[in-house]
C-alpha cells in the first residue's frame, strides 16, 4: 500500500488552465486546513496524555497531504477522504483491539499506573495527631473565605487562608444571632453563608488551604475539615506507593500490574501492563479444553451455512416462480421484500413476541391446532429451528431480489440453444440457470456466510443463546450460542468482571477465521474481475 | 418447468383441458399458486400481526386477536398511538427528526466518499490497488463489538477539543458512521462503474479532458440512477443502525428513532406490546415505502453490483 | 469544477449547521447520570436547584446498564458524572475499579432506614445515599385463597385443591426459572447463596447453591412440577397474566408489578413469604441510591447537593412519584400510608441483602439454569443444583487465577518470625514472575494466616514438571527443601494438567508442602479453639495441620495445649469438608472421640494417607 505507482495513464495529464490553477489553490487550502486542525488536535491530545490518538491523527493528516501532493500517488487522491476516515475510525480501533489483547486490561486493571495513583490519592486521611472538625463557611466583601470549625469536644476555631487559626468561643465571638452550633452570623467582617451563597462557595473552597503551611486546615467532606492528607502517596524516585496511614510500602509489580506490599497485600487499584501471549494461551487452555467449544463451533458453522442455504434456496425459488413481467408478479414481489425493508431490530423483537411460549401467536396457534406447545425457548432443537426460521424470514427477500436480477441478465439465447438440443426444464435449470446464477451470486453467498458467522444480534436478541446445555462447564453455554455470543459472554458476562484483554484476544481469533473466509471470497471475485477486464 | 424460466403466465392460463399435457401444466400452476400463497402468508403474517397489534386496544400480547374485537370508538383504535405520542417521556417526533438529520448527512457525505473511491478503483490501475480493496473488505468483517470501547473513547477524546464531534452529539455519530463508509458501499459502487465501458472516458481523455472532467461530465451522469440505490442503502443502513448510536448518544432528546424505540420498548415490550407495535409501525413504514418506490432500481443496482463484483 | 466547489461548500455548510445546532455546552457544576426512570424525575429537581442556588446541575440520561459500564471509561477521560444513580449490587465492581468513593452522611444517616444503609455498605464503607429499598413478597388472590398460607407445603395443598376443584388452572406460579424470585422459596428450606465470613460479608468461597437446604427448596418445586401444578416456560409476563385472569392464585413478585396489576384491575393481597423447615422465607433486599463518582469534579458540592437538597421529603417524593419503590428515606416513608408498601416492608423484615460482591455475577446464570432443568424435568434437583454449584465454583475460581496467581492479602506475621515467605523455583514464570528462582518476586509470595499460623497460597499452574524451594525474607539466606532441610534439594512437582496447587509452609517445623505431592490434611474437632483456632470444627484452621516431614506417608501433629476433657475430631482434606474421614478411615464416617486426662498432656494425631485412618493418642 505504501508504494503506489501508476501502471497505466490515459492520455495527457492535467492540462494547464484556469481550472487547473484554481484546483491547485483549493487543494492547497483544503490540505492546509486539514493539517492545521489535525496538528492542533494532535497537540492537544498529546498534551493531555492521549498520545496514541494524537499521533494517529497527525500521521493520517500527513498521509493525506503526501497523497495529494506527490504526483505519482494521484490515483489515491480521490479516495483520500475515505481512506483517512477509515484509518482513523475503522483501522485504528482494530489496532487498538490487537494491542489490548496483549495486555491485562480488565476490571481492576483499567488504568495506567499514573491514573491509578492519581485515583487512589484522592482518598484522604487525617494527618498524624490531627483533629477533625465540623465546619461552616464564611465570606467577606473581598470575596475571601473563612471557616468556623467545631471539634468533637466543643472547641471552636476560626480559620482563614494564610493566617494562623484563631481560637473563638461559641455563642460569644462575632456578632449574633448564633445558630444552633454557636456560630455567629458575622465575625470580623466575614458573614456566615447559607442557601445559594453557601452552595456557590462550595464550588470554590474544596481546594483552598486554610490556616498556615505549618498548621493547615482543608475540607475533606461536607462533614469534616482538618489537616487531611492523601492516604496513598507515590514516591516517584524510589518507585514505591506508600500507605501514609500505617507506613506500608507497596512496590509496583510490572508483570501483574499491581502494587504489592511485602506481606503480599495489594493496593486497592492495579494498572494495566503488557502480558504477552497470556490471553491467547488462556483461550486455548481454558475455553478449548474445558468448554464445549467444539459444539459451539459446529453450531456456528451450521447456523451460518443453513441460514445461507435456506435463504438462497427459498429466495431462488421465489425468484423463479415470480420471474414474469405481469403486474401481479410485481405486486407480489413488492410485498415479499417488505421483511428486507423492516429494521432488523424491530423484526427480531416481533418474532420473539410471536414465538413466546405463552400467548405468542405462532405458538398458541400451533397449540390450538395440534395440541402441542412448541418449546421454542426450552428445547435445543426447536430453539435452533426457530432461529433459522427467523433468519430465513429476514434474509430470503434479499436473495430473491438478487436472483431475480441475475435471472434477467441471463441471455435467453442460451436457453434457445439448449431447447434445440432437447433439454427439458429440469436439465436447463441444473445445467444452465443454476451455474450461471452461482457465478453471479457466489460472492454474495460467501459474504452472507461470513456475516452470519458473526451474527451476534440475532442470537443474543432471540434467546440469549439459550436453552442452556446440561453439564457444560462455566460459564453456562446455550445450545444456540454461536462463537461470538459465547465468547463475549465468557469474557464479559458471567465471570463478574470484564476482561477486555481476553475478549480482544477472542475477537482477533474470530477475525482471523472470518478474514480467511473473506480472502477466499476475494479469490472468487478476482477471477471474475479479470474476465470483466478482458471484455 | 420451462415456464418458470421463460415464464409466460398468460399462455398457461389459456391452455385447454383436453390436452393431457395440460393436466401436468395445471398441477404445476396449482403448485405454483400454493407456494406463492404460502410465501405470502409466511412473509406478511408478522407484518399484518404487528399492524393489527398497533390498532388493538387490549395492548397485551396474550389477548390480541387478528381483528381487533373490543374497539368501541375510533379513539380505541388509536389508543396505542396516542399512548406513544402523548407520553412526555417519548419525544417521538424529535427522534424521527434526529434520525433524518443523521441519516441524510451521513448518506450525502458517505456517498461522496464512496463514489470517488469506487471510481478510482474502477478506472485507475495502480500498484497496491488489489491489496487496498482486500483491506477494505477485511476491515468490514472485523467483529467490531469490541471496537466499541475504542470508538467511545476516541469520540470522547476528540469531543474535548471539537465539541460537536463529541459524545452525545450527532456530529460525533456521523463521524463514526463515515469511518465505515468506505467499507460498506465501495465494492457495490465500483461494480456500477465497471459496467460503464471504458471507451467513453478513454476517448475523452484523449481529447484532453482531465480525469475530473471525464468523471463529472461523462461517467457520473451515466451512473446517477444507479447511485440512487447506493444512496438509499446508505440511508436505510444509517436509519436502522442502533448499536453505535445507543452507545454514543446519551440524552433522550438526542436519540435517533431506533435508539429511542429500543430503549423505550425492549425491556418490557411484552408488557406494552401494543405501544411497541405502534412505534415499530411508524418507524418501519417510511423505510418500507422508500424501498417499494425505488424497488426497480434496487433490484437492478444490487444485481449489477453483484454480478460485476 | 465550479459545480463541485458548490457541492463542497454545501457539505461544509451542512456540517457547520449541525455543529451550530448542537453548540457546545459548557460543563455544568454538577453532572448526574441517571437512567430513563429516574432522569425525568431528577431533571426538574436539578433545574430547581440551579435556579434557586445559582449552581448549575445537569441530569444526563444513560441506560441503567451503561451507567455502570461507561463510568470507568468516561470518568478517567474527564467526561464522567459527579453523581450516578446506581443499584446497590454494582458496588463490588465499581469499588474494584476505583470508580466510586465513600460518602459520609454525617447527621443525615439517621434519616435513612438501617436496611438501606447496610445495602450500600461495602468493606465497612458507605458507598451511596440510598433512596429506595425493595424486596419481593407473596401475592395471592383473596377471592381464591382467603387466608395467607403459612408454609410452602400449605401452598402446594391449596394449589392442588384449587386445581382439583376447577376454580383455577394453577395455584402458585413461579416466575419461570428466575433465580431472584426463587430465593425466597429456597431460603425457607434453609438454602443460601454465599455464606458469610466473620465480618458479615458474603464469602465467595462458600457457595451454598448445592447445600441441603437449597436442594430441599428445589425438591419442593420439583414436586409442584411433577404434580402438574407448574407448566414449562413461564416468565414475568405470563405469570402476571395468569394471575390477573384468575388462572393462577398465588405468586411472588415485587413493587414493580403494582402499577400493572392495578391498571388491569387485578385483586390481590400481599403477605409475608410462607415458611419452610428453616423458618420464614427470605427475599433478597436490593436498593437504589446515589453514588459519588471517583472522577468527580467537585465532591463537596456533590455531597451538599445530595445531603442538603435531595435528602428531604419533597425531592424524595418526586422520585417516589416517578417510580414508586419503597423509599429508604424515613421522613418520607412515614408519611406514606400505603398498605401495599407496609406489606412489602413486613415481608422484607425476614430478608437478606442481595450480595454485592463481584462474584455474584457468576451465580445468577448457572443458578437459574439449575432451576430451569428441574422445571423442564431434565435433571433431578440434586443434580441440577450440584451442576450449578460446580459451574459457579469453576467460574469464581476460573476468574481467580489472575487474582490468586498474584499476591494475596495476608495477616501481619508475628515479629519474631520471617516477614516474607516465597517459593522460588521454576513455578515462578508461570505464576507471572519475570524470572525463575527469584525469592523476592511478589507473585509467588505465601500469605501468613494468623488463624492457622502457617503461610500458604494457591497458584494455577499449567501442566509440566517444576521445581521449587521455600525461602524466607525474600532472600536465599534461609531456605528449605521438602524435608524441612535447610538448604536442602529442590522439591519436584509434576503436573499432568493445569492444576491449582496450594503451597503451605509452617515456620514452626520449617516444612513446606504442596497439595499435589502431599495431602493437605487438618484435624477439625471440638478442641480446635483451645489450640488457637478461631473456632472449633474448622477444617481450614491449619494449626491442626498434619505434617509428613520425613515423607513416609504418615502425617502427624502433636500439641500440649488441649485442656483436660472429652473431645471429638475428624480428618479433613484440603481445608474443606468436601473430603473428610472419620472412624476406621471411612469417608464421612463417625467422629473419633478422645480424652485428655490432664492439662498439658501431649496429644498426638497421626494420619495414614494410604488408609485414611486417623489415630489419636494422648499421654
Amino acid at each position: 500500500m505504501a508504494a503506489v505507482t501508476t501502471e497505466k495513464v490515459y492520455g495527457p495529464q492535467e492540462p494547464r488552465s484556469f481550472n487547473f490553477l484554481f484546483g491547485i489553490v483549493v487543494r492547497l487550502a483544503v490540505l492546509g486546513l486539514v493539517n492545521a486542525v489535525a496538528f492542533w488536535l494532535g497537540y492537544n491530545l498529546w498534551r493531555d496524555g492521549n498520545t496514541a490518538l494524537g499521533i494517529v491523527i497527525v500521521v493520517i493528516a500527513l498521509g493525506v497531504t503526501v497523497i495529494n501532493l506527490w504526483p505519482s500517488l494521484w490515483p489515491l487522491r480521490w479516495m483520500s477522504p475515505g481512506l483517512a476516515l477509515m484509518a482513523l475510525l475503522a483501522i485504528y480501533p482494530i489496532f487498538y483491539t490487537v494491542y489490548v489483547a496483549f495486555t491485562n486490561f480488565s476490571d481492576g486493571h483499567r488504568y495506567t499506573k499514573a491514573e491509578a495513583v492519581a485515583l487512589m490519592s484522592r482518598t484522604k486521611v487525617l494527618a498524624e495527631g490531627g483533629t477533625s472538625y465540623q465546619w461552616q463557611v464564611y465570606s467577606n466583601e473581598a470575596g475571601e473565605y473563612a471557616l468556623w470549625l467545631t471539634a468533637e469536644d466543643g472547641t471552636t476555631l476560626f480559620a482563614r487562608p494564610g493566617q494562623p487559626v484563631e481560637n473563638v468561643v461559641a455563642n460569644e465571638s462575632g456578632e449574633g444571632p448564633y445558630d444552633e452550633s454557636g456560630a455567629p452570623a458575622t465575625i470580623d467582617g466575614f458573614s456566615l453563608l447559607t442557601g445559594g451563597a453557601r452552595f456557590q462557595a462550595l464550588r470554590d473552597i474544596q481546594t483552598i488551604q486554610f490556616g498556615t503551611e505549618e498548621a493547615p486546615v482543608g475540607i475533606k467532606s461536607r462533614n469534616e475539615a482538618g489537616a487531611f492528607v492523601s492516604k496513598w502517596q507515590f514516591d516517584a524516585d524510589r518507585n514505591v506507593l506508600i500507605d501514609v496511614e500505617n507506613g506500608t510500602e507497596y512496590i509496583p509489580n510490572e508483570v501483574t500490574g499491581d502494587f504489592v506490599a511485602a506481606s503480599g497485600a495489594t493496593a486497592p487499584l492495579g494498572y494495566w501492563v503488557p502480558i504477552g501471549f497470556q490471553n491467547f494461551t488462556r483461550i486455548f487452555t481454558s475455553i478449548a479444553v474445558s468448554g464445549p467449544l467444539i459444539r459451539v463451533f459446529l453450531w456456528t458453522i451450521a447456523f451460518a451455512f443453513l441460514s445461507v442455504i435456506t435463504s438462497f434456496a427459498v429466495g431462488l425459488m421465489m425468484a423463479l416462480l415470480l420471474n414474469g413481467s405481469g403486474i401481479r408478479y410485481k405486486i407480489i414481489k413488492s410485498l415479499l421484500i417488505i421483511p428486507y425493508a423492516v429494521p432488523g431490530m424491530i423484526s427480531i423483537l416481533i418474532w420473539r413476541g410471536m414465538l413466546n411460549p405463552n400467548g405468542g401467536v405462532i405458538t398458541s396457534t400451533i397449540a390450538n391446532l395440534t395440541g402441542y406447545t412448541v418449546p421454542w425457548q426450552t428445547d435445543a432443537g426447536w430453539a435452533k429451528a426457530g432461529i433459522l426460521l427467523v433468519n430465513l424470514w429476514l434474509s430470503y427477500p434479499y436473495f430473491m431480489l438478487i436472483c431475480s436480477g441475475a435471472l434477467q441478465s441471463i441471455p435467453s439465447s442460451i436457453y434457445e440453444a439448449a431447447e434445440v438440443d432437447g433439454a427439458n426444464a429440469w436439465n436447463k435449470f441444473w445445467s444452465l440457470t443454476l451455474p450461471l446464477l452461482l457465478v453471479a451470486v457466489g460472492p454474495l453467498l460467501i459474504a452472507s456466510f461470513t456475516y452470519n458467522f458473526n451474527n451476534y444480534l440475532l442470537i443474543e436478541a432471540m434467546f440469549q443463546g439459550g436453552p442452556t446445555m446440561i453439564g457444560t462447564n462455566a460459564p453456562p453455554v446455550g445450545h444456540t450460542d454461536n462463537l461470538i455470543s459465547y465468547t463475549f459472554r465468557f469474557a464479559f458476562g458471567a465471570g463478574g468482571t470484564r476482561d477486555f484483554g481476553f475478549a480482544s484476544a477472542i475477537a482477533i481469533i474470530i477475525f482471523i477465521m472470518v478474514g480467511l473466509l473473506t480472502l477466499l471470497q476475494f479469490r472468487f471475485t478476482k477471477r471474475w474481475e479479470e474476465v470483466g477486464d478482458n471484455v | 418447468m420451462s415456464s418458470l424460466i421463460t415464464s409466460d403466465a398468460g399462455r398457461l392460463s389459456a391452455t385447454r383441458d383436453s390436452d393431457p399435457r395440460n393436466y401436468v401444466r395445471g398441477i404445476f400452476t396449482l403448485a405454483r399458486v400454493i407456494v406463492i400463497g404460502l410465501a405470502l402468508v409466511f412473509t406478511l403474517f408478522p407484518v399484518v400481526w404487528i399492524i393489527s397489534a398497533s390498532f388493538n386496544p387490549t395492548g397485551s400480547m396474550a389477548t390480541q386477536t387478528l381483528i381487533p374485537t373490543n374497539v368501541k370508538s375510533s379513539a380505541d383504535l388509536f389508543i396505542n398511538f396516542t399512548k406513544l405520542l402523548n407520553n412526555p417521556q417519548v419525544p417521538f417526533w424529535n427522534w424521527i427528526g434526529n434520525s433524518l438529520v443523521v441519516s441524510v448527512i451521513t448518506t450525502v457525505l458517505s456517498l461522496g466518499i464512496t463514489i470517488l473511491a469506487a471510481y478510482s478503483f474502477s478506472r485507475f490501475r495502480f500498484r497496491g490497488r488489489r491489496s487496498l480493496l482486500v483491506t477494505i473488505l477485511l476491515v468490514q468483517v472485523f467483529p467490531n463489538i469490541l471496537a466499541m470501547v475504542a470508538l467511545y473513547l476516541m469520540v470522547l477524546q476528540i469531543g474535548q477539543y471539537i465539541p460537536f464531534l463529541g459524545l452525545n452529539q450527532h456530529g460525533g455519530l456521523i463521524m463514526v458512521y463515515l469511518g465505515g463508509a468506505m467499507g460498506v458501499n465501495t465494492w457495490l459502487v465500483k461494480g456500477f462503474f465497471d459496467t460503464i465501458p471504458k471507451d467513453i472516458d478513454e476517448s475523452a481523455l484523449v481529447d484532453g479532458a482531465t480525469h475530473w472532467q471525464t468523471f463529472w461530465y461523462l461517467v457520473f451522469p451515466l451512473v446517477r440512477p444507479i447511485l440512487a440505490v447506493a444512496a438509499m442503502l446508505a440511508f436505510v443502513g444509517t436509519f436502522n443502525e442502533f448499536i453505535l448510536a445507543r452507545i454514543l448518544l446519551s440524552d433522550r432528546q438526542n436519540w435517533t428513532l431506533m435508539v429511542g424505540l429500543f430503549n423505550f420498548v425492549s425491556a418490557k415490550f411484552t408488557d406494552d406490546w401494543g405501544v411497541f407495535a405502534a412505534g415499530s409501525l411508524i418507524a418501519a413504514t417510511p423505510i418500507v415505502i422508500l424501498y417499494l418506490s425505488l424497488q426497480k432500481y434496487i433490484v437492478g443496482g444490487l444485481t449489477q453490483g453483484a454480478v460485476k463484483g | 469544477m465550479r459545480k463541485s466547489f458548490i457541492l463542497l461548500s454545501l457539505v461544509v455548510m451542512m456540517i457547520i449547521s449541525v455543529s451550530v445546532n448542537v453548540a457546545a455546552q459548557s460543563r455544568p457544576d454538577l453532572l448526574i447520570w441517571a437512567d430513563n426512570t429516574r432522569a425525568p424525575a431528577l431533571a426538574p429537581l436539578a433545574e430547581q436547584f440551579s435556579n434557586d442556588f445559582g449552581v448549575t446541575v445537569q441530569v444526563q440520561e444513560i441506560g441503567l446498564g451503561d451507567i455502570r459500564a461507561n463510568l470507568p471509561v468516561a470518568g478517567p477521560a474527564g467526561e464522567g458524572p459527579d453523581i450516578i444513580v446506581a443499584v446497590h449490587d454494582w458496588i463490588g465492581e465499581l469499588v474494584l475499579n476505583g470508580s466510586v468513593v465513600p460518602i459520609d452522611l454525617g447527621d443525615k444517616a439517621a434519616e435513612f432506614s438501617e436496611a438501606s444503609l447496610t445495602l450500600f455498605t461495602y468493606n465497612d464503607q458507605l458507598y451511596g445515599m440510598p433512596y429506595a429499598v425493595e424486596n419481593v413478597a407473596f401475592f395471592r388472590n383473596p377471592e381464591l385463597v382467603p387466608d395467607a398460607p403459612a408454609t410452602w407445603d400449605e401452598v402446594r395443598t391449596i394449589s392442588e385443591a384449587l386445581r382439583d376443584a376447577g376454580t383455577s388452572e394453577f395455584g402458585f406460579l413461579p416466575q419461570g426459572s428466575d433465580s431472584y424470585h426463587f430465593f425466597p422459596i429456597m431460603s425457607a428450606f434453609g438454602g443460601y447463596v454465599f455464606g458469610l465470613d466473620e465480618n458479615g460479608n458474603a464469602n465467595p468461597n462458600d457457595v451454598g447453591i448445592d447445600s441441603e437446604g437449597s436442594i430441599a427448596g428445589l425438591e419442593w418445586l420439583d414436586g409442584m412440577v411433577k404434580a402438574g401444578l407448574i407448566p414449562n416456560s413461564l416468565d414475568y409476563d405470563t405469570m402476571l397474566s395468569n394471575f390477573e385472569t384468575g388462572k393462577s392464585a398465588m405468586m411472588i413478585t415485587g413493587p414493580w408489578a403494582l402499577n400493572r396489576l392495578n391498571q388491569n384491575g387485578a385483586v390481590y393481597t400481599i403477605s409475608d413469604i410462607p415458611a419452610g423447615p428453616a423458618g420464614q422465607g427470605s427475599p433478597f433486599i436490593g436498593g437504589q441510591g446515589f453514588m459519588l463518582s471517583a472522577y468527580n469534579n467537585n465532591q463537596l458540592l456533590a455531597e451538599a447537593f445530595l445531603l442538603d437538597f435531595m435528602a428531604a421529603v419533597e425531592p424524595m417524593q418526586a422520585l417516589y412519584d416517578a417510580d414508586p419503590r419503597p423509599p429508604a428515606y424515613l421522613p418520607l416513608r412515614e408519611t406514606l400510608e400505603n398498605a401495599d408498601l407496609a406489606a412489602f416492608d413486613s415481608a422484607g423484615k425476614a430478608g437478606v441483602p442481595q450480595p454485592s460482591i463481584p462474584q455474584m455475577a457468576s451465580v445468577w446464570g448457572a443458578w437459574q439454569s439449575g432451576i430451569g432443568f428441574v422445571i423442564s424435568q431434565e435433571l433431578t434437583p440434586a443434580e441440577a443444583f450440584g451442576n450449578a454449584a460446580t459451574q459457579i465454583r469453576d467460574l469464581i475460581a476460573g476468574k481467580a487465577p489472575e487474582v490468586a496467581a498474584g499476591p494475596v492479602t495476608g495477616d501481619t506475621p508475628p515479629a519474631d518470625g520471617p516477614q516474607n515467605v516465597s517459593i522460588p523455583g521454576t513455578v515462578q514464570v508461570p505464576a507471572g514472575c519475570a524470572g525463575d528462582w527469584d525469592p523476592a518476586c511478589a507473585n509467588t509470595q505465601l500469605a501468613y494466616s494468623a488463624n492457622s499460623d502457617v503461610w500458604s497460597n494457591t497458584f494455577v499452574l499449567p501442566a509440566g514438571d517444576y521445581e521449587y524451594k521455600v525461602a524466607l525474607n525474600n532472600g536465599w539466606d534461609e531456605n528449605y527443601g521438602g524435608m524441612a532441610d535447610a538448604g536442602g534439594p529442590n522439591v519436584v512437582l509434576a503436573l499432568a494438567e493445569e492444576t491449582a496447587v496450594t503451597f503451605v509452609y509452617d515456620n514452626k517445623t520449617n516444612w513446606v508442602a504442596d497439595s499435589v505431592n502431599h495431602v493437605i490434611a487438618s484435624v477439625p474437632g471440638s478442641y480446635q479453639a483451645a489450640i488457637g483456632c478461631s473456632a472449633d470444627w474448622a477444617p481450614d484452621c491449619l494449626r491442626s495441620w498434619l505434617q509428613d516431614v520425613d515423607g513416609d506417608g504418615i502425617y502427624s501433629f502433636s500439641t500440649t495445649a488441649i485442656p483436660a476433657g472429652d473431645y471429638e475430631a475428624k480428618v479433613a482434606i484440603n481445608q474443606t469438608w468436601d473430603e473428610n474421614y472419620g472412624e476406621n478411615g471411612e469417608s464421612g464416617g463417625a467422629n473419633l472421640k478422645f480424652t485428655v486426662p490432664a492439662d498439658g498432656t501431649e496429644v498426638v494425631f497421626s494420619y495414614d494417607a494410604s488408609t485414611n485412618i486417623l489415630t489419636i493418642t494422648s499421654g
